[in-house]
Formats: C-alpha cells, structure tokens, sequence
C-alpha cells in the first residue's frame, strides 16, 4: 500500500466528516511505543509541561510503516480539552495551577460540532496531494536559539489557559548563584502567576525544571493576570528573574451587565442566544460523534471494491488493508508517409514529421475494432489495417493464509 | 412590493500566504494560488459576469488580502500561472483522446478542457493578466464591498506588541488604497480573531466595520439585546458584525451539510495519482512526485472506497437543491427573528472563499444559484453588505465583544498549541527589535534604509497566520518550518547588520528579490 493510498483513505474520511476522529487502529504497539519513547524524551528536554498537547503527531521518519503512520497523525485528535490535562496529573510537577473554581453554568463555545469539518476544508487550501518534502537550502538557515535578554512574556489562549515562554540567560543564572550562595542548590525556578483580577490579588506558584522554556497555566476566565519567573529558595525567599505582560482572559459565558437602554429580560435572552447558536455546540457533538464512529468502523471492516474508469479491481481483506488495483490501456502506434492522412476509427490522427503516430487509450470491458486507415499524399492510394481487442477482467477470491 | 423582512450578508475570505520563489524554476507551494485561481477566483468572475449579464442584482461582501493581492499582481506568478494552465490544458487535450472509449470520462475530460481554456481566456485576454481588474469592477459597480484583512494576516490576539498589531492594519489599508483607489471601509480580522483593544487600532486606520465571531458578540459586555442578529458598536465606535451559527452548520454539519454530498467532485481522487507513472510526469514537478492536478473524474459517491464517475449535471441540480435549501431556511430564521425581534436582522454568513470551488467544486455555482433565488423567487430576503447595513440602521447597541476567532474551540488554540508555540519567541523579540530599529534610525536613507524596510518585510512574512496553521495541521509542515525560519533567519541577520552599520547590498538585493511584498513599505510605521 502506497502512502498515497492511504493518503486517499483518509481523505474519503475527511470529505465527509471531521478529522478529530481517533482513527486508533492505525498506530501499531509499537508505534505507540515508540511514541512514548519520544514523549518521554521530549519531557526530559523540554520539561514536563503542564499542557494540553496536541497527541504527538506519527512519526514521520519513513523507516516503519509509514503509510500507516500519516492518517494515524491525521487522525488524532487536535488536541485533547482542558480537562484532559487533570487525567495527566501524576505527571506533572505542583499544580497550584489546576486549581480554580467549578465554572457555573458553562457555556465555552466548544465550537460547533460542524467547525472541524470548517477546519478540513480550510485545510485542504494547502493539500497539494504531495508528500513532505525537503527543500534543498538556498542560504544556510540558523535562527537565533536565544535573545540573550531575560524575560518572559505571556498570552491567552482561551478562558482558561495561559501560554507563557520564557528565556533566562546564563549570566542571571551566575548572578543568582551568588545572590542565593550555598543555598542556590537547593533553590528552584517557578513561575509566579499574579491574580490582577479587580478585587483579588495573590498568587501560585508552579515549580520548573531547568530546561523548561515554555508552559500553559490553567487560569479563570474573565480575569487579569500577571506572571514572573525567577528562584525561589526553599525558605521561601523568591529572587525575581522577570516579569511578563499583564493579560486578561476573555468570557466564557454571556455577561451579566445589561444595558438599561437596551434592556433584555433573560428569558428573552435566552432564546435570543439559543438562535444566534449559543447552546447549539454541546447538543450536536455527541451525536456527531457517534456518526463518525460508525463510518470509520464500517470503512475499516469493509472490504470493498473500485473500479478505475477502466476496470480496476481490488479487495481488502477484513481488517487489513493490503489492496490491489490494475488499469488497463492500450497503446497503438504505427507509422507510414509524413504526408499521408492517418484515421483511427474514423478520426484523423496528427502525424509526427516522421510520419509515426501513437495513441492512448483507457480500455475498458468489452469489444473494440481499430480500424486503422492511411490514405497517401496525393490521395490514390489507401490501406486499412483492422485490430480487434478484447478486454476481461476477472475478480478472484482472495486468498488468506 | 412588500418589504423585505431582514438581510443576508454573505461574506467570502479570499486569503492565501505570499508564497512565491523566484529562487526556483518552479515550486510545489505555488501551486496553492494556481490552483485557487483556476477553481475558486475565475470561476467567480464568471458567476459575477453572469449574473450582471443577465440583470439580477446581487450584493456580496469579499475580503482580498493583501497577500493574495500582491500575488495577483505579481508578473513573475502571472507568468507561472500561465505555463501552469498550459501544462494542464495540454493535458486536459490528451485525455479527451485518450478516454475515447469511455463515455463517463471523456465527457468530463472535454468538461476540464473547455473550463480551463476558458480559465486562459478570461486570464489573459479579458483582464491581461490580472484579474484584480475584474474584482474591481464589481465594486465600482456596487454589487461587491471588497474589504481588507491584516497586511499578511497576522493573527492579531496573540500580538502584543500594538505597534507590530498597528502595521499590520494599516500597511494593508495602504495596500488596499494603491489597488482600490480609496481607503478599505471595512476589515477581516485574520481567523476572525479578535481582542479588546484591536477595535482602537481599527478606528485608527479610518475602519468601519469588522466581522467578529459568534460568541464576540454572545459574550461580549453589555449583553448583545439583538444576539449576532444586528451589528454592535465597539467602544471606539467601529462595528462588528457577529457570524451567523446556522447558516454555517448549514453548509458544514457533517450529516446534512452541502459540500459532503454524494453527487459532488470528490476532491481526493486526481489523476495526478489515479493515472500511469509515465504518462502523467510530464505534469508534474521536476521532482517527480505525484501531486494533485486538478482534474478529477469521480463524485464522493458514499462512505466507501469505490467511488462512481463524477456527473457534472447531476451535481449542478443538487448546488440549485442545496441553495433553495439555504434559501427557505434563512427565509424561515430571517421572518421568526423578525417577529421575535421585531427588527430587520441581518444574517452575516462568512466562508473561506476557497470553500467554493476548491474543496466543493460546486461551490461557485451554489453561490450563483442561491443570489438568483434570493432575486427572483422570495421577498423575505435582501441582500446587503455590511457598509449598506449601517447606512440604513446606524443606531445600534455599543458593546465590548469577547475575545474570540473563529478558529477551532473559538479562541486561539490552533495558533497556540504544542505544534507551533515555538514560533512566537521570535516573532515577538523580532516585533519588539523593528521598533527599536525604527526609533534608533528614525530617518535613515540609502541602503540602511532599504535594510530597515527589508526587516519590515521579513516581520510581516513571519507573522502570517497560515504557518502556525500549517504547523498544527500537518499537512504541508515542512514548507511551514522553512519559512518562519527563512524570515526570523533573515530579520535577524538584517537586524544585526543594521546595527553593526555592516548591510551587504548583494545580499540585501538577493532577499528584495525574494520577498518583494510590498515594495512601497516604510518602516518608519513602527516608530514609537
């Protein structure tokens, strides 16, 4: 099976439906330990990440199965909600962090069920049908690994999570180890996320490793944060490195200010905020769920067959998907005077300035008569050679062993 | 004649990333403006030709970036594009001989070839070359508002350097004047992403209205009296017109949406793969790899793997089915809201304009349809632009919206997430170093000059949406990585030489060369 093939698989799928299916059949034990190898790897280098990640994408390294791999990645979720990240909990270092109240009545725009069909439409702007690639260099590309600055900058990603990144030179480091003396090694990076909320104030801490440079921070919605990095000893001293931007979180539900001069009564707002979609994304995506569960069972446990315009056969075995297909064409060529008049079934052929011509055709099932006809130059003579073809394409059963 | 009860604005974003490479012979990722002209742009104009032809008045809003502008008129592109368009219509002439015997495919191989001649036709002979004409027309016609979008579709809530943010609007309202002949009336926000404080920045640059996402406006503070079914003002007074939910499930909820349906092209299935090795390579890239070309001969058939050949007229009666559907529907939303509301609501309706076209080849004809229903066959309905809107109705709620985009989960985790959270780091300290650089040299001429707005250029390159996009998604990553490298690589080195006063000028004329967007920039925008 062709990368293409596949390729072609799942492109099916995402005509029809969205790609956050958890096309799980396609990542073998292996892969996925392979994975957890890579993931493993990647904490260790990047530090754990309190973070709702995107599931690693399949490896793209051709070496295994590589056509398996690319609709696995397809397929995998975009990224797991917020919530998800508690279930990683034993993972990660402190989390001050996850802590925030129960959300009332929520209403986060889970967008509609039918956005991640939006999501593959947009995509398919860049879908070129071609594999990865690499582009030979023109000029050597080095980005900066650093700023040489400390600092550290934060921005919102949604209601309920922060992303801030950060960079701490190795002189600060210097500089704090001979602020901190014989304690320093027993201090530890944090961030310290501000509450700058009106009316409230104080904060958490989140420990780091020494090779972080980035983290999501669980927060409340509709609130004004602040966040720092720096070292703090283990008698409570924090020695400040940076400090970032002040960020606020937007709403995740509607407010509950209302205009006196645009007054609306809540029931009334309610079905005003039921049309304009408010409410739609909750109901319609489980039962979109299930529908894409169903199709993606039905499309890998059918065999089924195509035909390729001119007869192409294949079969797939339950539950595997080695297939074949075969096309067929026929080509006819021949030759006689530059300046004689060929037709092929009654229609005139271009000569090349030789005098020989060839043709192509898609062949389907059945009879075909070639009568092919050269009329000389001066127009006295004519000849006719006639070809007759016939085409059929037998399916046999498959064989399994 | 009664009158109408409310209004549809249909909205298309036409966008692509400045992807051009005159460095190369030719490049894969150029095929992405190809291929968007040939299916998505000229059919356009030609469903807008039509329609005028034949006097039914229409009303459409587009928003053209200023990437996709710049592409438009770029002669090196026009060039390509039209060698493109003859390797295909060569190709498109073989396989009328070569399908001969094969009735399905040969009607759609004499399909292609008639559409794509056709394609040449309308390129090269009616606008020369540059189709901006045309979309031009329309406008000074009054039946479309073109409307702008960031310089090179910054995604705007996750700048926060507001000089950067600033540069990015109005450098495309510059833009926008040099093609239009007048300042742009109203903005895409890049992804729709919205966040307080970008309205100031709108107000600025002489905007009036924007389109925000649903729950901007659902959420927005004071609570919305009208929901997204009349537009708000922003406290810096510029409007902000909320999408419309069910008009967008309409076209995309998995069961009964449009594009999905059975009768449609399947976008999958190319001969760029389907045919021989040999005979197809003359098409593709010097590479060789098998690529899309563009014509396809199969409809999406079902959920299998074998699909039927495609029937143009088949699928031609369901776009008329599909656009009488949407049509009674936004009749029957538009007369309960205005009972309810007792308002004349306005239904905003924004798509990817290659939504049409290119994913849904019926698309365009879809479109054409529904405005010819919408002219004839109802008076429930008005079309309308947003521009039009508040010169009707100019009193409306003033309201902080919600941050927002219309991104997946509606916020700005598609751009900001484990795939491409890498990027921001430098295009953040590039931000911040353009300003520095502008108010250190803050008239600098000759070559330091072209250096800086060289550096304007790389930031601007950087800072489009469609990497961290393609970053995510995954198809296409290592073009995205290449070129966020490519202009932090660049804007550092220039920075650098910039303040060491060490610009070399072959090298500096080299990156010109490339990355030619805007050549009337002034860096002098990001001056304090």
């Amino acid at each position: 099976m062709t990368p293409r093939d596949l390729k072609k698989r799942k492109a099916a799928s995402v005509a029809a439906k969205p790609k956050t299916t958890p096309k799980k059949k396609a990542i073998s034990t292996d892969e996925k330990r392979v994975e957890a190898a890579k993931e493993a790897a990647r904490r260790f280098i990047a530090g754990i990440r309190a973070t709702p990640r995107k599931t690693k994408k399949a490896p793209v390294k051709k070496a295994e199965r590589p056509a398996a791999a690319k609709p696995a990645a397809k397929a995998a979720p975009s990224a797991p909600p917020p919530k998800a990240v508690k279930a990683k909990a034993p993972v990660k270092p402190a989390k001050a962090a996850a802590k925030k109240p129960a959300p009332r009545k929520s209403a986060e725009p889970e967008k509609a069920a039918h956005e991640p069909i939006r999501q593959a439409a947009e995509e398919s702007k860049f879908y070129l049908g071609a594999e990865q690639r690499v582009m030979p260099p023109v000029e050597a590309i080095d980005i900066p690994k650093g700023y040489n600055t400390d600092r550290i900058v934060a921005m919102v990603r949604d209601p309920h999570w922060l992303f801030t990144y950060w960079e701490v030179t190795d002189r600060k480091y210097r500089e704090l180890e001979r602020t901190f003396g014989h304690v320093w090694a027993a201090c530890k990076m944090i961030l310290r996320v501000y509450d700058r909320s009106s009316g409230k104030q104080g904060h958490f801490d989140i420990a780091l490793t020494r090779e972080a440079r980035n983290w999501y921070i669980g927060v409340s919605a509709q609130g004004r944060y602040q966040v720092a990095i720096g070292a703090l000893s283990p008698d409570g001293r924090f020695e400040l490195v940076a400090i970032s931007n002040v960020v606020e979180t937007p709403a995740d539900r509607p407010s509950d200010r209302i205009d006196e001069k645009w007054m609306v009564p809540d029931d009334v707002f309610d079905r005003i905020f039921a049309a304009s979609g408010g409410y739609d994304m909750h109901s319609a995506s489980g039962e979109l769920k299930g529908l894409l569960e169903k199709r993606l069972l039905e499309e890998m446990s059918s065999g089924s067959v195509t035909s390729f315009g001119s007869g192409a056969l294949y079969k797939e075995a339950k539950g595997r998907s080695f297939r074949l297909w075969v096309a067929t064409e026929l080509i006819l060529y021949g030759g006689t005077e530059p300046d004689a008049r060929v037709t092929v079934q009654g229609k005139e052929v271009k000569l090349r300035p030789d005098g020989t011509f060839s043709l192509r055709f898609a062949l389907p099932d059945g009879k075909i008569e070639l009568p092919v006809t050269a009329v000389s130059g001066d127009g006295v003579e004519a000849r006719t050679i006639e070809t007759k073809v016939t085409k059929k394409s037998l399916k046999k059963e498959p064989v399994l062993k | 004649m009664s009158e109408e009860k409310g209004y549809l604005a249909l909205v298309l974003h036409a966008h692509l990333p400045f992807v051009r490479h005159p460095e190369y012979e030719e490049f894969l990722e150029e095929d992405w403006f190809y291929e968007a002209l040939t299916e998505t742009y000229i059919p356009f104009i030609e469903v807008f030709d039509r329609l005028i032809e034949d006097g039914v008045d229409f009303r459409l809003t587009m928003s053209i970036t200023p990437t996709l502008l710049s592409m438009m008129s770029d002669p090196l592109l026009q060039y390509r594009y039209l060698r493109h368009l003859n390797k295909l219509i060569d190709l498109a002439g073989k396989e009328i001989e070569r399908t001969r015997w094969t009735p399905d495919f040969h009607e759609l191989a004499l399909m292609y070839f008639w559409k794509l001649t056709r394609a040449r036709q309308i390129f090269s002979e009616r606008y020369y070359n540059n189709i901006i004409q045309a979309f031009k027309r329309y406008q000074d016609m009054g039946k479309i508002e073109i409307i702008t979008c960031a310089a090179t579709h910054g995604y705007l809530p996750l700048m926060p350097n507001r000089k950067a943010a600033r540069a990015q609007i109005e450098i495309a309202c510059a833009h926008y004047e040099k093609h239009f002949g007048r300042r742009p009336r109203g903005i895409w926000l890049p992804e729709c992403g919205y966040a307080p404080g970008v309205d100031e920045m709108l107000k600025q640059a002489g905007i009036k209205f924007f389109i925000i996402d649903t729950h901007g406006i659902l959420f927005g503070t004071p609570r919305p009296r009208y929901g997204v079914f009349a537009p708000v003002y922003t406290p810096s007074a510029v409007a902000a017109f909320g999408r419309d939910m069910e008009s967008s499930k309409q076209v995309w909820s998995a069961k009964q949406g449009y594009p999905g349906d059975y009768d449609y092209r399947e976008f999958y299935r190319d001969v760029g793969f389907d045919l021989d090795y040999d005979y197809v390579r003359p098409y593709l890239h010097s590479d060789g790899n098998r690529v899309n070309l563009g014509i396809k001969y199969y409809r999406i058939t079902g959920e299998t793997e074998h699909k039927e050949p495609y029937k143009p007229s088949i699928a031609r009666e369901k776009a008329a089915a599909h656009a009488g559907n949407f049509m009674h529907n936004r009749e029957k939303q538009i007369e309960y809201l205005h009972d309810y509301l007792k308002i004349k609501p306005i239904i905003v309706s924004p798509y990817d304009a290659e939504l049409f076209g290119h994913w849904w080849y019926e698309g365009p004809e879809w479109v054409e349809f529904l405005i010819r229903k919408i002219h004839f066959d109802q008076k429930t309905i008005k079309m309308i632009t947003p521009w039009e809107y508040l010169e009707r109705h100019p009193k409306l709620q003033v309201i902080s919206p919600s941050m927002s985009s219309w991104g997946y989960k509606g916020y700005s985790e598609v751009w900001l997430n484990g795939d491409n959270d890498w990027i921001y780091t430098h295009l953040h300290m590039m931000a911040d170093r353009m300003v520095i650089l502008a108010d250190r040299f803050p008239d600098a001429d000759g070559i330091t000059r072209r250096a800086l707005n060289q550096a304007a250029r790389e930031l601007l390159l950087a800072q489009g949406s469609d990497w961290a996009f393609i970053m995510k998604t995954g198809t296409m990553v290592e073009y995205a990585h290449k070129r966020t490298k490519d202009h932090v690589a660049r804007f550092d080195r220039l920075y650098h030489d910039i303040m060491n006063a060490h610009v070399n000028d072959q090298w500096l004329k080299e990156v010109e060369h490339r990355d030619n967007i805007f050549p009337d920039v002034d860096y002098r925008i990001y001056r304090g």
